[in-house]
């Protein structure tokens, strides 16, 4: 990665704008904090170990939720992928349940898992399941007739077929579907967090906001914005590993 | 030695409905092909010369008739006949070296070690031994249908069936290829099916040429070539017998059009 001064500077500048702003009283809103507030608020949210805490709780709810999404999302779009049956059984209910925000499950999994890690578990599967079925399902349903043909001539057998032909012929959308996966589970879990389980980020960003600390609120507004940024800098560093024979 | 054909095919026929409306591809197809034999199969586009090929690998159902390879019925790609077909591109998997290309078909049959001998052996009679660690994208189309013939070649196979192998290659390529085919033929002993629309190449290449005609496919005349072995780019093709045959399956060729 290289470094980019113009785009820095550019950040930079927006920056020292906002703290003048803020303190020469061109802004007056009440509750917008300049830069170096939310600065000293996050330091202090540092030391006292709460914005670790919160982060951590966040980021293992996401893998966790991701995981379970990917895993599932895989072996659903494999089997409706492979089997035109499948497919012909499933299809209609998948187009019904598909276009419906999983946000709306809330409620539902509120009733079932009451105000807990499972009911953010719950939204967030719902939520990111789609992404990884979809292209899984599609990536090989377009794996080319020419190496189906290959697989019957060399005799392999089905289970081969699937493992050594379909999937990685299919990894470069299944990878892609991760990565939409992966930034789908991170908004359900912030707002799973801000209205059905008090923990984590969201709920962090929602209690400050009710405590009328502006400054910690942006502290960890921001953190979210970090958190987004490095987990998709982590899934491409890693799809580029995985794929990296790839002409 | 209880029968002396590999393949034997008896009025084989495939019907197929496209959009609804039937059409007939192959017609009343009988063949006998000799073990060991380099049989080619040419024919204007459109004569089901592919479709032939897939029906004797296994890989299509002929809706007529029957096929035997080695005296068992052909009813899914038999142990011992391997398609080879024009696309390498598709049929190679990118994402794999070329030896574990090579590999493939072995894996799960044989363990690593004989694995790797017989993707050595397979390698060194196409002459891309040195090439066992690139992957398919790095080599011209030339090589990448040798890893094919060499994917083919590493099953021991009785029979290989070879569709347009050549078709998409340069001319240069293409006869150090069929020199190569040749090799391996003399080498091996394999039986080689192949299905070619350069008139040339049949003659160059084959014991036995079948002409198709059509459509619906069917054989119009099948001619032997005595053209002694081993051939010779320069030489085989100066010969009057060469030019003979080459006029013989021009005018077939033609002929069938004409039915």
């Amino acid at each position: 990665m290289r470094f980019n001064l113009a785009g820095t500077l550019t950040i930079v500048v927006m920056l020292v704008l906002w703290e003048i702003a803020v303190r020469g009283g061109l802004v007056t809103f009440e509750y917008l904090p300049a830069p170096s507030a939310i600065l000293v608020a996050s330091w202090t949210l540092l030391r006292s170990g709460e914005l670790a805490a919160q982060t951590l709780h966040t980021i293992g709810a996401v893998i966790l939720g991701w995981v379970i999404a990917s895993a599932l999302g895989l072996a659903l779009g494999l089997a409706l992928g492979y089997s035109r049956t499948a497919r012909s059984w499933v299809e209609a209910s998948l187009e019904l349940l598909r276009p419906l925000p999983g946000i709306a499950f809330l409620p539902v999994a509120l009733l079932i898992f009451n105000f807990s890690l499972e009911t953010e578990l719950a939204v967030m599967v719902y939520a990111s399941v789609w992404p990884v079925l979809i292209n899984t399902m599609g990536g090989i349903m377009n794996v080319a007739t020419r190496l189906h043909d290959v697989a019957r001539t060399l005799r392999l057998t089905p289970m081969r077929t699937v493992t050594r032909l379909l999937i990685p012929a299919a990894a470069p959308s299944i990878i892609v579907g991760c990565r939409l996966g992966l930034g789908t589970a991170l908004v359900m879990a912030i707002i799973a967090e801000m209205l059905g389980n008090p923990h984590g980020l969201g709920y962090a960003v929602v209690s400050e906001l009710q405590a009328m600390q502006p400054e910690r609120m942006f502290v960890y507004v921001l953190v979210i914005g970090f958190l987004a940024l490095a987990l998709n800098a982590a899934l491409v560093a890693a799809s580029r590993l995985m794929l990296r024979n790839r002409g | 030695m209880a029968d002396p054909e590999i393949f034997r095919a008896e009025g084989v026929g495939l019907d197929l409905s496209l959009q609804g409306q039937p059409r007939r591809i192959l017609e009343d197809i009988n063949l006998d092909i000799k073990r060991g034999e380099f049989f080619t199969i040419v024919g204007a586009s459109g004569t089901g010369k592919t479709t032939l090929l897939r029906i004797l690998g296994g890989l299509q159902k002929a809706t007529s008739g029957r096929v035997a390879f080695r005296g068992q019925e052909v009813v899914e790609p038999p142990e011992g006949a391997v398609v080879v077909f024009q696309d390498y591109s598709h049929a190679l998997l990118q994402w794999r070296s070329v030896a574990r290309n090579v590999a493939l078909g072995l894996e799960g049959r044989l363990d690593a070690a004989a694995q790797g001998e017989r993707v050595r052996a397979a390698l060194r009679m196409v002459g891309l031994e040195n090439k066992a660690g690139d992957y398919p994208w790095q080599l011209s189309g030339g090589m990448q249908q040798r890893v094919q013939i060499a994917r083919a070649l590493a099953l021991g196979p009785k029979a290989m069936l070879m569709d347009e192998p050549f078709g998409a290659l340069d001319a240069m390529t293409k006869a150090s290829l069929q020199d190569e085919v040749l090799r391996v033929h003399a080498e091996t002993g394999t039986t080689f099916v192949f299905i070619t629309h350069d008139i040339e190449e049949a003659v160059y290449l084959g014991d036995r040429i079948a002409v198709l005609g059509g459509p619906p496919g069917r054989i119009h005349t099948v001619i032997d070539v005595t053209l002694p072995r081993p051939r010779n780019q320069i030489e085989t093709r100066q010969m009057p017998e060469f030019l003979r045959r080459r006029l013989a399956v021009y005018d077939a060729i033609r002929a069938a059009g004409r039915q």
